[in-house]
């Protein structure tokens, strides 16, 4: 059975709220304030030192995991988090055991803070014991202090890394004769990351995803598909109900159909898809099946479906991306595919092989310059795109970022001739 | 709502207050007995829509340690809150507002979401991920930044998070090294030269592109968003995907689907629509469809439909036939009912309405719709369908024969007389038996509209009915319509010396004789017989009066005639 990472630490935070109300009440040097030190010392001795404990907005995390507190607990927190707040930081790091008279020392300081703002802990050295301040980390209007472009992108990434673990699960593995079922809470938690990454900085979120500096496994396409159907999808103002079954869906497929290189056809997969998506979900839904669920695995029945005319309309943008992205890693060849070149690939079928309407929907998306296509300079060089802005482009070449480059001075050139 | 707690000391202000402090504890309350009692939630489940509806614009604001609606601490005691406030604000839960669409097993299930509440991880991010599914039907839900999710942007990660979350210039660094890779051995640039994907012309999408030769007209666009938004589809294929899948049965309880495809059918039913919950009524041998319309039953899906649907279409007037043949007979009634009522309220509904029983068929109509039973609007909409239809005289008569008195008296006036000659029993039933309100206005109507057939016909009920409720007004007006058609003679004297004619009418009758100086009619009507004796006292005064009026006027005129000869 493995330990609850945050077990003990209620204490701590008791036995540290307990001290600095003591200090302040009866100062450092009183008999009692030592007490609380070595009660404080002896709740740190339990919870196993080499940690650091974290007061972001309120809550309370130990190496990243949300200490459970109750009412009371929470308020006590939120006196330890004001007070190191008034002092300037937001986490504290133990590296191992340190001393009663230790504890005395850093209280004092605590209970400064807990006072008003204070720079008590500034020239304050303790062995094994140390403080950080962690950008936006004070309560304060939530995402609005936060840099949109890093959060854009650190959802996107951290999306990835769940993609990632995603597909290690035995659901989409060849070998498995009977499909169990989707985890939904997976996929949720990539989405949502995916819609808000979207909101807060839509050109951050599409750079960070295009640029393959890891390449493109199974993983990255999949979210890749979902996240152009949910960003086209919003851009003509789809509801959000139905832009994140639609994008849901997108991302499921994915999973299931793409293989490092390649994948099957999207109409093969479709039945594999619904009975992975209609399983009855077994955890974290303690009243049935909610809409979004019910609408994902309706897009699933519809795209079982042979005759494509029933089909709700995202279902032919869902099908465009995934054969698009299926194209990105053609199989016996290490060679992926730009933005750029599927674009190429999906302008020159249009109207055959993918419906014309959303071909154009999706260039009109990527504009002319999609972000991680090729770019042969005036000196002959070649170039990635990273941005355009006000009509200007960002190209990376010779190592550098080149910013503002007239697009006029540049020419779109495919991966294969960047290669060659 | 802010004017009303500002204003406090006033009793309505106070009940506003008592409502905000009633819905926080109602909603604490079920709350914290879904985790106990999980099968008596629905009582308290009412009490909380009771007590939101009264003020729906209550919007329910969460602190760590206190309920507040407007900007007012409305429960702040931990006994009443136990101990599901503070997950629910540190998953980022801030706010709930009711919507249109509330139904008590809405606020069932937030309630048994919010109850399994914990301070954990993986607790609070299930039910971020049940809010974000739109498990909260029926309550919109304001939710922030989890203290789970505050952790995404804060500090440092691992791996790839730590390098990206540096921002833009260490996702170049990570670009740079990607492109600083060696290029392709020449095998596979061969191998990759044979694949057609790498044959699309770079030039031609660049060019196109760079020229808007991919630009969407604004009319593409928004076919592209209503095919995406289309909600009868998204219907259709739900309850599809749904009945097609035993799973998803299992998945999904069968009131909750129902409740969903009458959302459907309420923000505009279609043909397809239509055609889906037929269906549903076509299976009554599968338990799950037969649980489904029940529940349509249930929630008077007929009547609802008639109040929204268009019918505009042919093809949906002969799908919205083709349901009222398949649903319960009282789902078709309250259907057909609605429609009637909202084609007499409006004149573009009114159309489409005489298309729809048109089609239908005024007897299908009938066999349908419990007549007598059909309120004002409807009945009066029914009525005049039938003869705009141009039903047979006898088929209208039947119809008029159990229809609203009220409606039925203003059709009357409207009848062409093709129509009245059937339905002239059914108007004397009703100018006999009627109560006075629908009557008077009836007897005002068909004297006004000057033709001689219905003022003769009232006269003649006069002399005929013993038991007239009519007011003195009535008839009066109706004695005064008769002599202003010359024919007081064949209706007012015969009244007046009639002793089966209610009192009031033969008085008054005489009255209008003698105030219209009739004296001929007067003479006739008051000429002496036996009958007189046993008539009642005050009248037998009145024709005296009359008599002697007469005789008044004859003296004067005979003497008139003789002073006339003497000059002469």
């Amino acid at each position: 059975m493995t330990q609850d990472p945050t077990q003990n630490m209620p204490q701590v935070i008791l036995g540290m709220f307990v001290m600095i109300k003591t200090i302040i009440s009866h100062d450092a040097s009183h008999p009692l304030a030592l007490k609380m030190a070595e009660r404080l010392h002896d709740a740190v001795a339990q919870s196993s030192p080499g940690w650091s404990v974290q007061f972001i907005r309120g809550g309370v995390f130990k190496d990243r995991n949300l200490i459970e507190l109750g009412n009371d607990g929470f308020g006590r927190a939120q006196l330890i988090a004001r007070a190191l707040e008034n002092l300037g930081f937001h986490e504290i790091v133990l590296a191992q055991a340190i001393t009663t008279q230790d504890w005395l020392t850093f209280g004092t300081a605590l209970a400064r803070g807990a006072l008003g703002p204070s720079e008590a802990l500034e020239n304050l050295r303790i062995d094994h014991l140390s403080w950080r301040t962690i950008p936006n980390a004070a309560w304060g209007a939530e995402t609005e202090d936060i840099d949109p472009e890093i959060y854009a992108i650190s959802q996107i990434a951290n999306a990835l890394t769940e993609a990632e673990d995603l597909e290690k699960n035995p659901i989409f593995s060849t070998s498995t004769s009977h499909l169990g079922e989707w985890p939904w809470q997976v996929g949720l938690g990539i989405l949502r990351r995916l819609e808000r990454a979207l909101e807060v900085h839509e050109r951050a979120a599409v750079r960070a995803l295009e640029m393959n500096a890891s390449g493109w496994p199974a993983h990255r396409r999949s979210v890749s598909v979902a996240f152009e159907t949910m960003r086209l999808l919003r851009q003509l103002r789809v509801s959000p109900s139905q832009y994140r079954a639609s994008a849901h869906f997108a991302l499921a497929l994915g999973f299931m159909g793409f293989d490092d290189r390649g994948g099957d056809p999207a109409q093969v997969v479709a039945k594999e898809v619904l009975q992975a998506l209609s399983q009855k979900p077994t955890k974290g839904l303690r009243t049935g099946m909610p809409p979004h669920h019910l609408k994902v695995c309706s897009l699933a029945h519809l795209f079982a479906q042979p005759d494509p005319m029933r089909w709700i309309a995202s279902l032919h943008l869902v099908q465009l991306l995934y054969e698009l992205e299926r194209e990105r890693c053609p199989p016996d060849t290490t060679f992926d595919l730009t933005r750029a070149d599927l674009l190429a690939l999906a302008a020159r079928e249009m109207g055959t092989r993918f419906p014309h309407i959303w071909v154009k929907a999706l260039v009109d998306m990527h504009g002319a310059y999609p972000v991680g296509g090729f770019v042969r300079l005036g000196d002959g060089d070649v170039g990635v795109i990273l941005d355009e802005r006000a009509g200007k482009l960002d190209v990376l070449a010779h190592g550098n970022l080149l910013s503002g480059i007239n697009p006029e001075a540049v020419a779109l050139i495919s991966s294969f001739e960047a290669n060659a | 709502m802010t004017a009303a707690f500002m204003t406090e000391n006033t009793d309505s202000k106070l009940t506003v207050v008592d409502s905000a402090r009633a819905l926080a504890t109602a909603f604490s309350l079920l709350i914290r007995n879904s985790r106990t009692q999980s099968q008596q939630l629905f009582g308290l489940g009412q009490r909380v829509m009771q007590v939101w509806e009264e003020a729906p614009e209550m919007v329910l604001r969460f602190t760590p340690d206190y309920i507040e609606i407007d900007g007012k601490v409305v429960l702040d005691d931990e006994k009443s809150l136990g101990d599901w406030l503070l997950p629910a604000f540190m998953c980022g839960m801030r706010s709930i507002r009711l919507n249109e669409s509330a139904r008590v097993d809405d606020f069932v299930s937030l309630a048994t979401e919010m109850g399994g509440l914990e301070i954990d991880a993986g607790v609070m991010t299930r039910f971020r991920d049940w809010v974000w599914s739109e498990g909260a039907e029926g309550l919109d839900i304001d939710m922030q930044l989890s203290f789970v999710e505050v952790l995404d942007v804060m500090g440092s990660g691992v791996g790839e998070l730590e390098l990206i979350n540096q921002g833009h210039a260490r996702a170049t660094t990570l670009l740079a090294r990607a492109m600083s890779k060696t290029a392709l051995p020449h095998e596979e640039l061969v191998i990759a030269s044979r694949r057609p994907e790498f044959h699309a012309s770079m030039e031609l999408f660049s060019q196109g592109a760079k020229y808007r030769g991919f630009e969407m007209t604004p009319g593409e666009r928004e076919l592209l968003q209503q095919g995406c938004n289309d909600v009868e589809s998204w219907g259709l294929a739900e309850v599809d995907a749904v009945l097609s899948n035993q799973n998803l049965r299992g998945a999904i309880s069968a009131p909750r689907l129902a409740r969903r495809l009458l959302d459907r059918l309420m923000m505009g039913a279609s043909v397809k629509l239509l055609q889906q919950v037929e269906r549903l009524y076509l299976s009554p041998e599968d338990p799950f469809c037969k649980l489904i319309t029940r529940q349509l039953d249930s929630a008077s899906m007929g009547k609802r439909l008639g109040a929204t649907i268009n019918l505009h279409d042919e093809a949906m007037r002969r799908a919205a036939i083709s349901l009222v043949e398949h649903i319960s007979a009282a789902q078709a009634a309250g259907f057909l009912q609605d429609v009637l009522a909202r084609a007499q309220r409006d004149g573009a509904v009114y159309a489409d309405a005489l298309a729809f029983f048109g089609r239908l068929g005024i007897d299908r109509a009938r066999a349908t719709l419990n007549i007598a039973e059909l309120p004002f609007e409807a009945a009066l909409a029914l009525g005049r369908i039938c003869q705009d239809l141009g039903v047979p005289p006898m088929v209208l008569a039947r119809v008029l024969e159990t229809l609203n008195d009220r409606a039925t008296a203003l059709l009357f006036v409207e009848l062409s007389d093709v129509y009245r000659i059937d339905a002239e029993p059914r108007l004397k039933q009703l100018l006999s038996s009627a109560p006075r309100a629908t009557v008077e206005p009836l007897i005002e109507e068909l004297v006004g509209s000057n033709q001689p057939g219905l003022v003769q016909m009232l006269a003649l009920l006069m002399r005929n009915e013993s038991k007239l409720k009519w007011s003195r007004r009535s008839i009066r007006k109706v004695c005064e319509a008769v002599v202003d058609q010359g024919v007081e003679e064949t209706f007012l004297v015969p009244l007046v010396r009639d002793r089966s004619a209610t009192e009031s009418c033969r008085e008054i009758a005489l009255d209008v004789l003698l105030k219209y100086d009739r004296q001929d009619m007067v003479k006739l009507a008051t000429r002496w017989r036996l009958g007189e004796l046993f008539d009642p006292p005050q009248f037998r005064e009145r024709v005296k009066t009359g008599r002697r009026r007469v005789k008044t006027l004859e003296r004067e005129s005979e003497i008139s005639s003789v002073a006339n000869d003497e000059e002469d």
